[in-house]
């Protein structure tokens, strides 16, 4: 590269940034050899260019909604943490967000909301630097075509979110993506936004580094806590990509049909009764319960929550049904359930004692379909049968009446499970 | 022999379907039939204090009997199932060893897996009035005998479920906790802890000697 490639003149001046060497975020020293080329002076000339490099690190990214309520809280599967705000956090500014006081929290919002980024940047530069009087602009690409663009002149005022805050170490700058979401469920894990920025406007542009963010879209506002595991089956895999209610129940009831169902953290979730020393219950009564615990068992009552509130992340009506014994108790047949690895699951069976009550679900979309997510069993009217009849014929074996006489569970016989409600 | 509590006994006998004999031992019962086919060998599952003169009230439950005796008899049942019977029978046993039945009644378990045993929770011990309040598989159950004479033996009728778990486990002292009382009123009131779940259910007799309970709270 010639002294004349960076514009500069016999004898003259230029002011040069170069991106910041990783690992410094001081200012560095580095010498520029410029050969003159010329008939001023017959001989090779060196002058030595002082060059400032500017120290910018991403520090944090906070997400929100550029209309209100359409940014969902997330809430972590233990629901120690709400992930509402910082969150992509590389406190130590390492470049990473793995080390102690980092982290990475995953981001819920409405179909079609429009993103705002807030993020901050660690900025080492000489007092001499102002970001006011350069045209200093922070950008950044995401997946998807989503694009943030932040300016210290930006003044036209199309962006309302728009903010940009220079302190004395750290650059605050606000702004509304370039897109909103589309009109149908999205699920990005991760969607990676590379970051740079420019000292003239956008014409030459230096890398920053890359953020991940874990980022779901809904149909509709949850009807209840978001927990991360729900926000994650209720977008993912089959459910991503699609606009319609009827779609989605299909769908996410897709993850539950396998038997396989897992959390955030890998751990597959089972259908459990299991009792430990002195009658402790080794297992979850209701969703919150099972996904907070580390081995992930829930009965019935937790099954039957864990998808309600998988379809209530949509804002999808369902009613967790509770199926009683037309007395004292029923039996079920032996069939494989959730995270039994395809063998038969023998509790509630017959020589097993039976069940005092099961919880199932329906969805008003589907009155004719009862759900039974702890055995991943899907009951569809389907003859001149009551899908409740149905149901029973399928699945019950026999029921126990008074304190010990179990009768047999006749198909065609009259309807005898009591479903509330 | 005849001792002050000795007629006390004696008197009471008298109006009670009852039995006293210092032969009254199980091994002399076991006797009188073929030999017992199963284990538990019988045993006292139960006692406590009963009176001023040091009287206990001791449950017992009795080994298992032949389940061909209860052919032709007993309740027809599915050919998955095996039920097994055996005796369970309350007492009012003196300091000196004797023993007067104050009500028997026969225990058949259904041969499911978690219907077996027989284990008394709690008891209420009132003038004219013995409650207990008995487990038997994943059941509960309501013994009220009179003194003198008489006895009922009925399911824990509630107009409420107690229990949170699904499973029908094997109910005994460290599943369940329980106490019994009476309102001012005269009803019978009842605490179910069902452990499993952590939840605590309070009921009380909707009329006095219904013993037929409805939930007034359940919490955790």
């Amino acid at each position: 590269m010639s002294a004349s490639d960076l514009g500069m003149t016999f004898g003259g001046t230029k002011t040069l940034y170069v991106e910041a060497v990783k690992g410094h975020t001081s200012n560095q020293m580095i010498t520029v050899a410029t050969d003159v080329v010329g008939t001023a002076w017959s001989g090779t000339v060196s002058d030595n260019v002082r060059v400032t490099p500017i120290g910018f690190k991403i520090k944090s990214v906070s997400f929100d909604s550029f209309s209100s309520g359409e940014i969902y809280p997330i809430t972590k599967d233990d629901g120690s943490i709400v992930y509402n705000t910082l969150h992509w956090l590389d406190d130590n500014l390492d470049g990473d967000v793995a080390d102690t006081g980092d982290h990475y929290y995953p981001v819920a919002y409405k179909r079609q909301a429009a993103m705002v980024l807030e993020r901050k940047f660690e900025l080492v530069a000489p007092s001499s630097f102002s970001a006011a009087g350069t045209d200093l602009v922070v950008r950044g690409q995401g997946d998807g075509g989503y694009e943030f663009w932040s300016g210290s002149n930006d003044t036209s005022g199309s962006d309302p979110k728009h903010t940009f805050v220079k302190g004395t170490t750290l650059l605050t700058t606000r702004d509304t993506a370039s897109q909103a979401f589309p009109n149908w469920i999205d699920h990005f894990d991760p969607m990676t936004i590379k970051w740079s920025f420019s000292t003239d406007a956008g014409t030459n542009w230096n890398s920053v580094g890359d953020t991940k963010h874990k980022i779901y879209t809904f149909l509709d506002a949850p009807q209840d806590i978001l927990y991360e595991t729900v926000a994650k089956i209720a977008t993912a895999g089959p459910v991503k990509g699609l606009s319609t209610p009827a779609a989605v129940v299909d769908a996410i009831w897709t993850e539950f049909a396998d038997n396989d169902v897992r959390r955030v953290d890998g751990v597959q979730m089972s259908y459990s009764h299991a009792t430990g020393p002195g009658n402790v219950a080794l297992f979850g009564y209701t969703a919150p319960e099972m996904l907070a615990r580390g081995d992930g068992r829930g009965q019935c009552t937790a099954w039957a929550d864990l998808l309600l509130r998988t379809l209530g992340a949509h804002n999808i009506e369902s009613t967790s049904t509770k199926v009683d014994p037309p007395d004292t108790r029923f039996a079920v047949k032996a069939m494989p359930a959730q995270g039994s690895g395809g063998a038969n699951y023998l509790v509630g069976t017959l020589a097993a004692g039976g069940f005092n009550f099961h919880q199932v679900l329906r969805v008003a979309l589907f009155p004719d379909r009862i759900y039974d997510p702890s055995y991943g069993g899907l009951t569809t009217k389907s003859d001149a049968r009551s899908v409740e009849l149905k149901y029973e014929d399928e699945n019950i074996t026999h029921f126990r009446f008074g304190a010990s006489t179990w009768v047999a569970n006749v198909l065609g016989d009259a309807l005898q499970l009591e479903f509330t409600p | 022999m005849s001792t002050p509590r000795l007629r006390r006994l004696s008197a009471l006998s008298m109006l009670l379907w009852f039995a006293i004999s210092a032969d009254f031992s199980d091994e002399a019962r076991a006797n009188d039939q073929e030999p017992p086919i199963a284990t538990p060998a019988s045993a006292p599952i139960f006692a406590t204090p009963i009176g001023i003169a040091g009287q206990r009230l001791a449950v017992i439950q009795g080994k298992y009997l032949d389940s061909a005796l209860f052919e032709g008899v007993r309740a027809p049942t599915i050919p998955e199932l095996t039920p097994r019977f055996y005796e369970v029978r309350a007492e009012l046993r003196a300091v000196d060893g004797t023993s007067v039945l104050l009500a028997s009644r026969l225990r058949g378990e259904s041969g499911t897996m978690n219907d077996v045993g027989t284990v008394v929770l709690n008891s209420l011990i009132e003038p004219g009035q013995i409650t207990l309040f008995v487990a038997e598989g994943p059941d509960l159950y309501l013994w009220s005998i009179s003194v003198p004479g008489g006895s009922i033996w009925t399911p824990f009728k509630t107009d409420k479920p107690w229990h949170k778990a699904a499973a029908a486990y094997q109910l005994n002292g460290d599943s369940i906790q329980s106490k019994l009382a009476r309102t001012k009123d005269g009803r019978l009131a009842i605490e179910v802890h069902e452990k499993v779940s952590g939840y605590n259910n309070s009921f009380e007799e909707t009329k006095k000697g219904s013993l037929e309970f409805s939930l007034l709270k359940q919490w955790k």
